[in-house]
């Protein structure tokens, strides 16, 4: 939330967090080096630093993507969420050496420059020689290079300045560029390396990564549109029905779906809120939080809001828009219309939950 | 080809040398106008939003000039970010992927060439090993 900032807040969870990141890439990294040098001893040190950096990217760049509909899926995974930029800005760091190794090793010892050499060059590549077909003649490196482009612009921008200075709307637009980054690895991938290596488990490896990575989201998208239409056929004129008064447990969130938008709500007290779903900081789903200290706190990062004003305790000054609220023959109505600016609502009681 | 991307090569080191010899005064006069925040900041905040300055300085200054006349460099910041639109957009970009990339794979994987036999190389052809 707002304050000095600082390169990082560090907390005991975002240390585990990143304890737990680098012995297990460390570990994968190990693993495939002990590996390789069984396998195929003779390799030179950076054909080991090239493999084993793209390998370790390409496997984090997965489950930095499966992480999101994960939690969608099943809550049990949100705390995955908490540090991710941490595991993105370390990927890019991967990327960035398998880059630099590939660019000076394959480009860097002719007369051409290496930068000019790895977008230029590409037709003196044995392929040109054996009278391939056209889609492996096609240049793996432009795709690589965008990939980086895509992903250094994420790792430069994960800090909250940036989310502060572009708005919440230009920096979660900028960040779902790491779908794109994602397809232009894959064919970073299927053009460059698969095209030279005959050994087939690269590509099931290639085809499970793929199939995990939509099957999930594809999954979680599914789930969600339930969600969504069971609740579109309750949406009536005003205050739209949004749950049962019986589905919210007190101190917890719950996301509905009031017109073409979602709502948290809470009960607190006794009473319940309305308000938007979507935090401030990075645009967390604030209806999957609880209430914490008195305020309703977002589940990715712990931002923080006063579920009467939506406004963020003192010293912080971040709001969340608040809606009204009725209860009738136990089932919660919310209007889609916010709340005037800094109005203070007095929630709604539900007969039959205790008032404190 | 080689010109053009020479050309382009030229272009990037002259906009991110620009960027990085507007460090020291957007670190020290733009940022703390546009977010009271990195007024004081540390410099551990300093190093990390550094590579981010010099790529995206135009950006910044845009946003420091609106600030100087008076406008606000954030846009508005009650307009509610649309959930909506953000899942429209990932989802669209999802389908697009699953379509596209199973595809792509399949064609790679089917149009492959064969390894050319040993003989067939030429001579001194050090195999790829990328």
């Amino acid at each position: 939330m707002s304050g000095k900032y600082r390169a990082v807040g560090w907390n005991r969870q975002k240390k585990i967090y990143d304890s737990t990141l680098g012995a297990t890439v460390a570990a994968v990294a190990l693993a495939f080096v002990g590996a390789t040098m069984l396998l195929r001893p003779g390799y030179p040190i950076e054909t080991f630093i090239l493999r084993t950096t793209s390998l370790c990217a390409f496997s984090l760049l997965h489950v930095i993507l499966c992480i999101g509909p994960l939690a969608r899926l099943d809550a049990r995974f949100l705390p995955l969420l908490y540090n991710r930029r941490h595991l993105g800005v370390t990927m890019f760091l991967l990327a960035l050496v398998h880059a630099a190794f590939a660019t000076g090793y394959y480009h860097g010892q002719g007369v051409v420059n290496p930068f000019v050499s790895v977008f230029a060059s590409y037709k003196t590549d044995y392929r040109a020689l054996v009278g391939a077909t056209a889609i492996s003649n096609l240049p793996f490196e432009p795709f690589g290079a965008l990939a980086l482009v895509i992903l250094f612009l994420m790792a430069a921008t994960s800090h909250d300045f940036w989310l502060r200075v572009l708005g919440a709307s230009v920096w979660k637009t900028l960040h779902i560029g790491v779908y794109l980054a994602y397809g232009a690895v894959v064919a970073h991938v299927s053009l460059g390396v698969l095209q030279s290596e005959p050994n087939p488990v690269l590509a099931i490896i290639l085809a499970c990564g793929l199939a995990l990575v939509l099957g999930l989201h594809l999954a979680a998208q599914v789930k969600e549109a339930k969600v969504d239409r069971r609740s579109e056929e309750l949406l009536a004129e005003g205050f739209a029905p949004a749950c049962r008064a019986t589905d919210l447990s007190e101190g917890r969130g719950k996301v509905v779906r009031i017109g073409d938008e979602r709502r948290a709500i809470y009960l607190y007290n006794g009473r319940v809120f309305a308000l938007s779903n979507v935090c401030r900081h990075q645009g967390g789903p604030v209806g999957e939080g609880r209430i914490l200290d008195g305020c309703v706190t977002c589940p990715w990062h712990g931002w923080q809001y006063l579920p009467d004003t939506g406004i963020s305790p003192p010293p912080f000054h971040e709001v969340l828009d608040t809606y009204p609220v009725r209860v009738k023959d136990g089932v919660v109505y919310v209007n889609p219309a916010p709340n005037p600016a800094e109005y203070r609502s007095e929630g709604v009681p539900i007969a039959g939950k205790p008032a404190n | 080809m080689e010109s053009a991307v020479s050309s382009i090569e030229s272009a990037l080191v002259v906009y991110l040398g620009i960027g990085a010899l507007l460090l020291v005064p957007m670190h020290r006069v733009i940022l703390p106008q546009l977010d009271a925040s990195a007024d004081g900041a540390s410099w551990g905040f300093r190093v990390v939003v550094s590579p981010g300055l010099v790529a995206l300085w135009p950006v910044l200054l845009m946003k420091w000039r609106t600030l100087r006349h008076g406008g606000d460099p954030h846009g508005s910041p009650d307009l509610p970010l649309s959930s909506r639109r953000i899942r429209g957009t990932q989802s669209l970009l999802i389908k697009l992927l699953a379509i596209a990339l199973p595809l792509l794979v399949a064609v790679a994987l089917y149009t492959r060439p064969l390894p050319p036999a040993s003989a067939d190389l030429p001579k001194g052809y050090v195999s790829d090993v990328r």
